[in-house]
């Protein structure tokens, strides 16, 4: 198939991408994708992105982890290989805190950012057709990005290349595959 | 806030100004003579241990009663550095001071790197190095566990969690800026290194959401374990029934004094990149005159930690704790009391004065001292602790050899020829978060205007 | 000694087993190297099992005396000796010299060939040169109780008309034999029964210190005040601290030169002397609280035997009066000589002498340097020399024959009471040495077995087989001691008056009290076990009063110079308390030139400025700073308690102030099923002697390290003794791991290398120990010991034979520390089992307390309430070292006990 995988439009301001970003949704669309060099304000309230899955995530993995980390601590010493260790009991509740609390902290930093990459879809199988966009490496630089996909619904070529015309960016490519 | 860049930066400013850095090093020279000397030290790092392995720990000059010297002295105040980093980073992070962002990135790393520091003299102390994997938990044919009430185990978990930690707050913070060095690197070798180490980062808005998300939660989860590790390393001490070392004041004393000597270490490399790389305008007067600040407060927290510790010394009435309370004051090793009194409590006064915090060399004089003087604290506590205790019979001296001295230069060493490569291939400053910072400032401007 | 002979052969398979052993031991390694085929048993010897010990009684020697020994023999290596306590000279415990012989038996230094001139020759040519030995024939050997050696000295006097027999011990018993002529007309021993004194005055006699007595005489004395209602009192005057002066009621430093008037003021309260002038007001109390003490009470007055014979004749007569039967007088133990080292000396520098044979004497070494021994030696056409080490006189002779250790020799002795031992042989010889026995009658052309002479000498008293295997097997030939003598008190003379005080300083020799008189320089051992009240190891310095210290701007290890009568020596200087003013005491036994890889080049010679017309005391000494300082290890730094009260001490009958209950723990407790072990050490009982110290070495297989790194601070000792010195005495305090029940070693360890054990000990996980030292750093009491180094591979090459089989040997990099010698509860624990009934009260003794010869250590079974330890617990005396500490320690301490009265 021919099809290219959709637009590309560059703006020099990152008051004009969230204009612009509010205005494609407006039309219907929702294949669609900001790129901006740092975490724009305003910019997920323009697109309507109000997903919070990675701060329970974080939790769950602290508590499970941190909970597994205790258990086995409890095991150990009572269940599997019982010590007498300086007359202390064996359930040592207060000195299984601390290594509870350092296991669950990796068990919640590990699933956040696994459940961050995960959700972002990164690391990519394959080089990201916009990587290979030539302006494209201004996204991490100085400019902001509105890139549309091909297989928006509403996407037309024509239509949308005019729409995005319309939203005065300062360069407008078509991407390929 | 009042501005803390100037007006002339621009994104392309920061883009272009961190990325030559790595890119089109500006200081080759510098770097490689540099590069020499951490090299020297790193190689004396490899003889100290090398030497180690063969001879046994008997080569330190450490007897009983002085089990530990320089040994957990170092361990202690790598360890203790690394919190400001986090500190910095983590804690400024949530509280929203913007003026961290130019600092982050490098006080990040310097925790890692002196949390790898830190973690090395644990292992390389022991009777028999090769088996320090016996502390970890993992199934045996032995049935044979690690002891969960030993406050070294506890340890054993900090660094493990502290250094995994810290690594993947760092490498998601620095991941937009990756992309940022894959993108504008013209090479393809380095374009598919930094490509691979970006992962695929397209910087789309909801990248940045999930991101930010994932961020301030590891943030404050880091800022926990500043707490948590250097209390476990303190429980180190207080655990044992030592005088002079079993008290509860020891945790928070432990994690002030820890922060206070790694603000001391972030403005002694600020000011050297800063120099070095000619980051003046990005690592301003400003930021050097906060962090002088802030050493100034921690500071001032570490002299009423000495005062509480004598104070409570004094008012146990118990006899072997005032014993070790004079012994430190007029002991054998007063010098590193008085010492550590002059650098970390009396030396940093001089901040109190605008001046002295914003002329460099005055600055980097007085946080060289805090960093010197918070490791002269830490040879006090646990060389004092040990060598005069209960009983007046088993008292007995210690004095460092060579090696103990070779391994810590060498430490030192390894330091440096990490931070050097940190510096020389990775984004030293966080350009996002600058540009950020940027647009802040402008949007401010505007609403002004 | 009831556990002991369970473990004995019966007399029937006494020899068979005996030529097993020694079988065994051939194979063990000989002086011949590996042996080339291995020879397994043929047939299996009955009896013995392989990796259980067992024990036989023997004898080792020291000056000559017989130290009555139950040796410990793990297939067929001696590893372990302990005092036989059928003996009455060793009826409990051992001293340090007894426990550390086992290892000079192994000494790889030991000499192993007969020398001629410098090469190595054969026995066969040894004989024949000493067939041919020229006239006149000069015997010196050292003090000689033997009665084999007896019987062929005098066989070959009465055959060698040209011959004369000298006798030389460098320490010796001094003056006593002469001093007891004068008193009571004949040369006699005097041995002191101190269980029977109510009161002991001691005027310089080192009555609890190293050296033959000192077994029985801790015995006694722990025996008079166990537990003892009004125990007995000691008053010492002494020039320099001994342990004797260590627990006395009231010590006093005197002046070696003033002693002789003490004595008199001492003789004159009881109207035996006039009282001299020129006393102190202190001394003059001092001898007026003791006189009356000794009035009230009655006791003996021990006068050194070093002092003029006038002086202790004094004391004898004053102990006729007030001593009753706590002073025995016996015929000398050991056989008088026809002469001494000075005349002899004489002789050989007059060319009179035709040939010397020195059997077991290096006098090269240890003759006062005024003599000039070695030039008047050479003017002898023929030397031989017969020793155990190649020492400085085996250089200076032509021949040199190695002698047997008393550990691989048949032969005889009589122990410091008088009691005979026939000594018979653990091993079979490690070297190619034989036993003096044998080379005697060489001179007469007998070509004889020590064995066949040993029998003939005893062809009487063991003339029938079950006699002489009874005095095998029990160790000594009973009834062999010489019978009281009953003495009429003759005048007695008056003491020389007092000759002023002394121009310059005052030198007082003493033996070195863990090396001697130089004969136990190359014993790793006993040169790392510390000095009893000092604490220097590998060394020996000069003691000065704190006051000579100031005057002469010096502080502890500076160099300084002695010089006296014309010679002069380089010495470090050391600050004792209860030293005399203007005293300066040397120790004999260091300087060694030759004699072993250890022995020599360490510390100094005081040899060299000792005079031979008086001994033990030289006069007129001046001190110089030498320049430069001496590194002096010691073990233990501080002897002050700092504010502490380590040591406590109750008065006689009375309680310890603190409740004896431990105080309350948070932690639920942890009950012990089946035996709960523990100790307590008696406090008062401890003199500090160091024989549990050496006792666990052995036992243990601790390492010894070496100056250097007792230096750093590295000593390994699992067992120590402390000393802190306090104003009026100094106390002891014997130190093994308390065994806490809220131990914080254990809490500290990462590993679990260090845990709690069923029966409550504090047990040391070698194989999981991976040396972090927490444990170390945790324990309140420092009983820790950390392997620095692999200091188990630093020891002499045949150090392994001695080891302890049962008892692992640790590596470098893990810590290590006293297990209440487990290895014994665990032998005693299978045994019981296989007889299916528990383990009984005193089966199971630990190596120190085994060691002990006062008594003072006990051990046993806290859950058995009528065990000695725990009616020892119940002691209102007991206490917890470091009790605030609430680690419940299974070791435990009785206070000393002092009574006040009349002290200073």
């Amino acid at each position: 198939m021919n099809r290219p995988w959709g637009l590309l439009a560059e703006f020099d301001d990152s008051d004009r991408l969230i204009e612009a970003v509010r205005r494609t949704r407006e039309a219907g669309y929702t294949e669609f994708e900001a790129h901006t060099p740092f975490p724009v304000e305003g910019l997920a309230d323009a697109l309507d992105f109000q997903e919070n899955k990675i701060d329970p995530l974080h939790l769950a993995g602290g508590i499970v982890v941190g909970g597994a980390a205790l258990l086995l601590q409890w095991w150990i010493n009572v269940v599997d290989y019982p010590l007498n260790i300086g007359g202390r009991p064996l359930a040592a509740w207060p000195a299984f805190v601390l290594p509870t609390f350092e296991i669950a902290t990796v068990g919640a930093t590990v699933v956040g950012v696994a459940a961050m990459l995960y959700l972002n879809g990164l690391p990519g199988r394959k080089t990201h057709p916009l990587l290979k966009m030539e302006r494209f490496h201004l996204a991490s630089d100085s400019r902001f990005f509105l890139s549309i996909q091909a297989s928006d619904p509403v996407y037309e070529p024509r239509r949308t290349r005019a729409f995005l015309e319309g939203l005065g960016p300062v360069a407008l490519d078509e991407v390929p595959r | 806030m009042s501005r803390l860049l100037s007006s002339e930066e621009t994104y392309e400013t920061v883009t272009q100004q961190v990325t030559d850095i790595t890119l089109h090093p500006p200081a080759r020279r510098r770097w490689w003579m540099l590069m020499a000397l951490s090299l020297l030290m790193l190689g004396i790092f490899f003889l100290s241990t090398g030497w180690l392995f063969i001879a046994g720990v008997g080569i330190w000059g450490l007897n009983v009663p002085v089990n530990w010297g320089l040994d957990i002295v170092n361990t202690v105040w790598w360890v203790g550095i690394g919190h400001a980093g986090t500190m910095i980073s983590a804690l400024l992070l949530v509280m929203g001071q913007q003026w961290r962002n130019s600092l982050n990135r490098f006080a990040e790393a310097m925790t890692l790197f002196a949390a790898i520091c830190a973690a090395l003299f644990p292992i390389l102390h022991l009777g028999k190095p090769e088996l320090f994997y016996w502390m970890f938990p993992y199934p045996n044919t032995m049935d044979l566990w690690p002891q969960f009430r030993s406050p070294l185990v506890w340890d054993v978990f900090s660094f493990t969690a502290y250094i995994t930690v810290s690594f993947l707050f760092w490498y998601v913070g620095m991941i937009p800026d990756l992309a940022t060095m894959r993108d504008k690197t013209t090479k393809p070798l380095a374009r598919a290194i930094y490509g691979r180490l970006a992962l695929g980062w397209r910087g789309t808005a909801q990248h940045w959401e999930r991101w930010r998300q994932a961020y301030v939660a590891i943030a404050l989860i880091t800022f926990h374990l500043v707490v948590t590790v250097h209390s476990g390393v303190a429980m180190l001490f207080a655990g044992g029934p030592v005088p002079g070392w079993h008290t509860t004041i020891f945790p928070p004393f432990f994690v002030q004094g820890a922060v206070f000597s790694g603000v001391a270490v972030v403005i002694l490399l600020a000011v050297v990149l800063r120099h070095a790389f000619h980051l003046g305008n990005l690592l301003t007067l400003k930021h050097l005159d906060i962090l002088a600040k802030l050493l100034l407060a921690t500071g001032l927290l570490t002299a009423y930690g000495y005062l509480a510790d004598a104070f409570h010394a004094w008012y146990s009435g118990d006899i072997h704790e005032m014993q070790t309370l004079h012994d430190r004051l007029f002991g054998r090793y007063a010098w590193s009391a008085w010492g550590s009194l002059f650098l970390n409590i009396v030396l940093i006064q001089l901040l109190w004065f605008r001046r002295i915090r914003r002329s460099v060399p005055m600055l980097f004089v007085i946080a060289l001292g805090a960093a010197v003087g918070m490791w002269l604290e830490r040879y006090l506590l646990i060389v004092t602790g040990l060598y005069r205790d209960f009983l007046p019979s088993s008292w007995h001296g210690y004095e460092t050899t060579i090696w103990e001295w070779g391994l810590f230069i060498g430490s030192i060493g390894l330091f440096a020829v990490l931070f050097l490569l940190f510096a020389r291939f990775l984004p030293l400053v966080s350009m996002f978060e600058l540009k950020e910072e940027l647009a802040a400032e402008r949007r401010m401007k505007g609403d002004e205007e | 000694m009831d556990d002991e002979t369970a473990d004995l052969p019966s007399r029937r398979e006494f020899l068979k087993v005996m030529a097993a052993s020694m079988a065994m031991a051939a194979l063990a390694g000989c002086g011949e190297g590996p042996p080339s085929e291995a020879i397994p048993y043929v047939v299996q010897p009955e009896d013995v099992v392989p990796g259980r010990p067992r024990f036989y009684a023997t004898a080792t020697l020291f000056e000559g005396y017989a130290q009555p020994v139950l040796a410990e023999i793990h297939d067929g290596r001696p590893t372990k000796l302990d005092g036989n306590a059928l003996h009455p000279a060793a009826s409990r415990g051992s001293d340090p010299f007894l426990q550390a012989a086992v290892l000079e038996l192994y000494d790889p230094d030991r000499s192993g060939e007969v020398i001629r001139e410098g090469v190595v020759a054969t026995w066969e040519e040894a004989f024949t040169a000493l067939a041919d030995i020229p006239a006149p024939l000069r015997l010196l050997t050292g003090s000689v109780t033997s009665p084999t050696l007896q019987r062929q000295i005098e066989d070959l006097l009465a055959r060698r008309p040209d011959a004369r027999w000298h006798v030389f011990e460098p320490v010796g018993r001094g003056l006593r034999a002469q001093a007891t002529e004068l008193a009571f007309g004949q040369r006699l021993d005097v041995h002191w029964r101190l269980d029977r004194a109510p009161v002991v005055v001691s005027l310089g006699e080192d009555l609890l210190g190293p050296g033959p007595d000192q077994m029985r005489h801790v015995r006694d004395w722990a025996d008079a005040r166990r537990e003892a209602e009004r125990p007995p009192r000691l008053w010492v005057a002494e020039a320099t601290p001994s342990l004797t002066g260590a627990g006395a009621h009231r010590r006093q430093a005197v002046s070696e030169y003033r002693l002789p008037m003490m004595v008199s003021a001492l003789g004159a309260a009881f109207g035996l002397a006039e009282a001299p002038p020129g006393l102190t007001e202190e001394e003059q109390d001092w001898i007026a609280r003791a006189a009356a003490d000794l009035r009230n009470r009655g006791g003996i007055v021990a006068v050194s035997s070093t002092l003029p014979v006038e002086v202790q004749a004094l004391g004898l007569a004053i102990t006729r009066q007030t001593g009753g039967d706590a002073m025995i007088l016996t015929e000398p133990v050991a056989v008088p000589g026809q002469g001494g080292l000075a005349d002899l000396v004489e002789e050989m520098a007059a060319g009179q002498v035709g040939s010397l044979l020195i059997l077991d004497a290096n006098p090269a070494y240890t003759a006062p340097a005024d003599l000039d021994f070695p030039a008047a030696l050479e003017r002898v056409p023929l030397r031989i020399h017969a020793g155990l080490y190649q020492d400085e006189t085996a250089l200076l002779c032509q021949w040199h024959l190695p002698l047997a250790h008393a550990l691989e020799s048949w032969g005889d002795a009589r122990a410091v009471d008088g009691t005979a031992i026939i000594m018979q042989p653990m091993i079979r010889p490690l070297r190619n040495g034989i036993e003096a026995a044998a080379i005697l009658p060489a001179v007469l052309g007998q070509r004889v077995s020590a064995l066949d002479e040993v029998r003939a000498t005893w062809a009487g008293p063991l003339g029938s087989e079950d006699a002489w295997r009874r005095a095998l097997h029990d160790g000594l030939v009973e009834g062999s001691a010489p019978p009281p003598v009953a003495v009429q008190v003759r005048p007695v003379p008056p003491v020389p008056p007092p000759e002023g005080p002394p121009q310059g300083l005052e030198i007082v020799f003493r033996p070195d009290p863990t090396i001697w008189d130089g004969r136990f320089a190359n014993n790793p051992w006993l040169q790392e076990l510390p000095k009893p009240l000092n604490k220097i190891v590998w060394d020996n310095v000069a003691l000065i009063s704190s006051g000579t210290a100031q005057a002469l701007g010096v502080r502890n290890g500076a160099l300084i110079q002695v010089t006296a009568g014309g010679r002069s020596v380089n010495v470090p200087a050391w600050i004792m308390p209860f030293q005399a003013e203007d005293t300066v005491t040397l120790f004999l036994g260091y300087g060694r030139r030759q004699g072993g890889r250890l022995a020599t080049g360490i510390g100094y010679d005081a040899y060299t400025l000792r005079p031979a017309a008086s001994p033990w005391r030289l006069t007129g000494a001046s001190l110089a700073r030498a320049g430069g300082q001496a590194r002096i290890a010691e073990t233990q730094l501080y002897h002050e308690m700092g504010g502490r009260d380590l040591v406590p001490v109750v008065a006689p009958g009375e309680a310890m102030p603190q409740p004896t209950e431990r105080q309350p723990s948070i932690y639920p407790p942890w009950t012990y099923e089946s035996y709960a072990w523990g100790m307590v050490v008696d406090t008062d009982l401890c003199t500090g002697c160091n024989a549990c110290v050496v006792a666990c070495m052995a036992e243990n297989n601790v390492p010894v390290v070496g100056k250097d790194e007792v230096l750093i601070g590295r000593e390994m000792h699992w067992l120590r003794v402390d000393s802190y010195d306090l104003s009026g005495d100094t106390r002891f305090l014997p130190v093994p791991c308390m065994h806490c029940e809220k131990a914080p070693c254990e809490v500290g360890c990462p590993v679990n290398a260090t845990v709690h054990g069923p029966e409550g000990l504090n047990q040391m996980v070698y194989n999981r120990c991976i040396g972090t030292r927490t444990c170390s750093s945790y324990c309140p009491y420092k009983v820790r010991r950390f392997n620095y180094y692999e200091y188990s591979a630093r020891q002499p090459e045949t150090a392994p034979a001695q080891r302890n089989p049962d008892v692992t040997v640790r590596g470098r990099g893990v810590m290590e520390k006293c297990t209440y010698c487990v290895q014994r509860i665990n032998a005693a624990r299978i045994q019981a089992e296989m007889e299916g009934r528990p383990i009984a009260e005193g089966e199971v003794t630990t190596a120190c307390q085994d060691a002990c010869p006062a008594g003072a250590i006990i051990f046993g079974d806290l859950n058995n309430p009528d065990s000695a330890v725990s009616r020892a617990r119940a002691n209102p005396r007991n206490y917890r070292l470091l009790e605030e500490l609430n680690t419940w320690p299974r070791t435990t301490y009785l206070a000393a006990v002092r009574d006040r009265e009349g002290q200073a």
